[in-house]
């Protein structure tokens, strides 16, 4: 079927009647974005598949503010034809009637027919049955593809490729003659058992075989649908493994290098917070602020000691003046100082009284460490101070007065003890003030070799970081679709294991399960040989084998239409790519455990190594599939005497406009007709005010001309507002 | 639209069991559905008769098909 005209009428943007004139081979539809090429897609895909929803969207807005009054108009779509000699036309429309109260009413969208016969009688046509003829509804999904994606989509789908393979090499023809032999076999089988149960003697035995050979048989049948449906799982998760294996070495290190980057950035963390370099805080609460503070107590301590030893030089050169004054006791005491020498006697509280009390028990001078036993001078000499020191100690007594409390000491009050004791305590202390110091240095230091593994461990970072990116290039999506893939792909591989075992278990117990069944079949077909009617039998044996035959002609038959496609496809594959990426495109064709002849695409090396074609860039994918797709039209008008058309919106939206102009080129040289929209040849100046078609595509159109390709230009009429759809209008200009 | 009874029962004769278990050469293989229909080996008969009711008429029952089948394949 040649489609030769296209009518539009207040088809969205399409407002009044639009046609466009198409040509047996090529046709190209070109236009911005948002002109009116996907509408007419649509339009045309309305037409075939028939849909009652959303009517109005098809509606011409302009065409309906236009209708402000009561008024009808219709919105259809009409495709005229060439099939078997004949002129046909169909359409598809309905009627909208716009009232004066402002509501729509759409009428119900009409299919209709008209067929001007080889004799030029035109007729009314079967609207439906015309539509059949015109497009056939197997086909329609492999006929209309929106955007690449939708390309990719069905393709890269096996079984869609399987279905169309069926149908073109007459396979599915041999599939209901496979299925009629083996019902007719069921029936042979029948007969033969009917005959042998009217014989008396083994009935009995025959029937119990037969119960079991059924048994057997279900058994098998119901086993091998599991298997199939399994058999069907494992393709698709080793398709997805298939998918992403050459993605797995990269994820695989960067999950290692997220890993490393997560680690270090966890150690950078902590490490930083361990830095402490609250120094004010420091300052006070530990005390860094005394560190100086050694020198200042040292400068004290000798400022005190020297007072106190002027205070004792001066109360000792006053005992000795009043010792001369005042008599012998006294006498004696300075004589003993005198003994002495010059030699500044300690406070007589050094040391304390419990001190001295022991010094005396244990009979030894701890100060000098030297023996004092009882009796010698050193042990009176400790008694002595101790009892001078108890004396000191004792209170006096407030109204007696003795000689020597009358006197006034030269040193009333002694200021210099609490000094002293100041003094005392804090060089006990001097060692906590010189841990300050060490603390100080300490923490400079750790901070110091923290900062050093910090500023390694940040370069770590940097470096990890750098690798990182060098797996996945700068985008998020990819890194996560990276790692999504090696999740899914570990996921898959269980999967994957799971179901060979399954399966494997699944084929054991068929098999031996049909040993079981082959055992008892053949002791049933004992009984009938002897049973039944020798020709019956026999008849049975020719039907086994007719069904042998018409099943294995089957499979020959699909596996010759793959191997003549696989060869058309290279052709098309190669004319398109031509210069560019060189590869093979392979249908691998298998049999399913229930015996459905399946087949498998593959892009491979010369050396044979397969290249996973979604890996490949969507211009090669698309260029794959188109080759494919144009591969199964030529072989289908040849196997079928017939072709329909193939109607592709924006099938290579990737290719870029010289890419596109090759592939138009080659396409244009093929025998069947192809209806093509692209945004490639036209462009919007810099205003966004004017639309024009690029230079290169007028010469372009003049390169195919020869080969019959037509090209249109869908262009909104202007002045319009892309956002009010009642001001749309898409003009239809032959190029 | 359909496929041509002669062109399917040729695709049919082509299977190497024809030769390998029923010994047929050559001559033994018809030209034609209609010489297949008449010949003096069974299996031939049967599966012209399979191209024969089929390709014209599918909806023919199996019990039917069984009936005619049975007694081609008797006839020899």
């Amino acid at each position: 079927m040649i489609i030769t005209e296209i009518h539009l009428e207040n088809y969205t943007t399409y407002y009044g009647e639009k046609s466009f004139k198409i040509g047996p081979r090529l046709n190209i539809i070109i236009g911005e974005n948002n002109h009116g090429k996907t509408q007419l897609y649509k339009a045309l895909h309305w037409l075939v598949i028939g849909s009652e929803r959303d009517l109005i969207q098809r509606v011409s807005e302009k065409k309906l503010k236009e209708a402000s009054e009561h008024v009808n108009f219709n919105v259809g779509v009409k495709i005229v034809g060439e099939q078997y000699g004949e002129k046909k036309s169909l359409s598809r429309s309905f009627s909208v009637e716009s009232r004066e109260d402002g509501t729509i009413r759409l009428g119900k969208p009409k299919l209709e027919a008209t067929v001007k016969k080889t004799n030029g009688e035109r007729i009314q046509a079967p609207a439906e049955a015309t539509l059949e003829q015109m497009f056939d509804r197997k086909m329609t999904k492999y006929l209309f593809f929106e955007g690449e994606t939708s390309i990719h989509e069905t393709f890269s789908n096996d079984e869609a490729l399987s279905n169309l393979t069926r149908h073109f090499s007459g396979a599915h023809q041999y599939d209901d003659f496979s299925k009629r032999a083996k019902d007719l076999l069921g029936q042979f089988d029948s007969v033969i058992e009917k005959e042998t149960k009217k014989n008396q003697t083994r009935r009995r035995e025959y029937q119990l075989l037969e119960i079991e050979v059924n048994q057997f048989k279900q058994k098998i049948e119901l086993t091998e649908g599991k298997i199939n449906d399994k058999e069907k799982e494992l393709k698709k998760v080793s398709k997805n493994i298939t998918d992403v294996e050459n993605q797995i070495e990269n994820a695989e290190e960067l999950e290692t290098s997220d890993k490393i980057i997560s680690k270090l950035k966890n150690d950078i963390s902590t490490l930083r917070a361990s830095v402490q370099e609250d120094y004010t805080s420091k300052l006070f609460d530990d005390r860094w602020i005394l560190h100086a503070f050694e020198p200042i107590l040292n400068e004290y301590s000798h400022k005190i000691t020297e007072a106190d030893k002027k205070r004792r030089k001066e109360d000792h050169a006053d005992i000795r003046r009043k010792a001369k004054e005042k008599g012998i006791e006294e006498g004696k005491q300075q004589g003993i100082n005198a003994m002495l020498g010059d030699i500044l006697p300690l406070n007589v509280n050094v040391p304390d009284k419990e001190t001295m009390e022991e010094l005396i028990h244990d009979q030894i001078c701890k100060v000098c460490n030297r023996e004092a036993k009882e009796g010698t001078e050193a042990y009176a000499f400790m008694k002595r101070r101790l009892e001078a020191l108890i004396k000191q100690q004792t209170p006096k007594k407030q109204n007696t007065l003795s000689l020597e409390e009358e006197e006034v000491p030269l040193f009333q009050n002694n200021f210099l003890h609490s000094l002293i004791r100041i003094r005392d305590e804090y060089n006990d202390k001097t060692s906590l003030l010189r841990e300050i110091d060490l603390k100080i240095i300490q923490d400079f230091d750790l901070n110091k070799s923290k900062e050093a593994s910090l500023k390694t461990l940040r370069e770590d970072l940097e470096k990890a970081e750098t690798n990182r990116e060098g797996i996945v290039g700068t985008s998020a999506t990819s890194s996560k679709r990276l790692i999504d893939n090696l999740v899914n792909y570990r996921a898959w591989r269980k999967d994957e294991t799971a179901l060979k075992e399954f399966i494997f278990t699944l084929k054991n117990e068929v098999d031996l399960t049909q040993t079981q069944l082959d055992l008892k079949t053949d002791q049933k077909q004992k009984i009938e040989a002897e049973t039944a009617i020798s020709s019956m039998v026999k008849n049975q044996q020719f039907a086994q084998d007719i069904a042998t035959i018409l099943y294995d002609t089957r499979q020959k038959k699909f596996e010759q239409f793959a191997e003549k496609l696989e060869e058309k496809a290279n052709d098309y594959y190669k004319k398109i790519n031509e210069g560019g990426f060189t590869a093979n495109i392979t249908f691998e064709v298998s049999k399913s455990f229930s015996g459905e002849m399946e087949i498998d695409l593959k892009l491979k090396q010369r050396d044979g190594k397969e290249i996973i074609i979604s890996t490949q860039g969507k211009a090669t994918e698309t260029s794959v599939y188109l080759s494919c797709m144009f591969a199964l039209s030529e072989m289908s008008s040849i196997a079928q005497n017939e072709s329909f058309p193939l109607i592709l919106d924006a099938p290579i939206s990737s290719f870029g406009r010289t890419k596109s102009s090759q592939f138009l080129e080659v396409v244009s040289t093929l025998d069947f007709q192809i209806l093509l929209t692209s945004k490639d040849f036209t462009e919007e100046d810099k205003d966004k005010e004017l639309v024009f078609v690029v230079p290169e595509f007028p010469a372009l159109i003049e390169r195919m001309r020869s080969s019959k390709a037509t090209a249109t230009w869908v262009n909104l009429e202007r002045p319009f507002d892309d956002e009010q759809r009642d001001t749309l209008n898409t003009l239809t200009i032959e190029l | 639209m359909g496929i041509q009874k002669n062109a399917l029962f040729q695709d049919f004769l082509n299977h190497p069991m024809l030769k390998e278990k029923y010994g047929l050469t050559k001559s033994d293989i018809p030209d034609r559905l209609d010489e297949g229909l008449a010949s003096k080996h069974a299996v031939i008969r049967g599966l012209a008769t399979i191209c024969d009711e089929l390709v014209d008429n599918q909806n023919v029952s199996t019990k039917k098909l069984h009936e005619i089948m049975a007694k081609r394949l008797s006839r020899g």
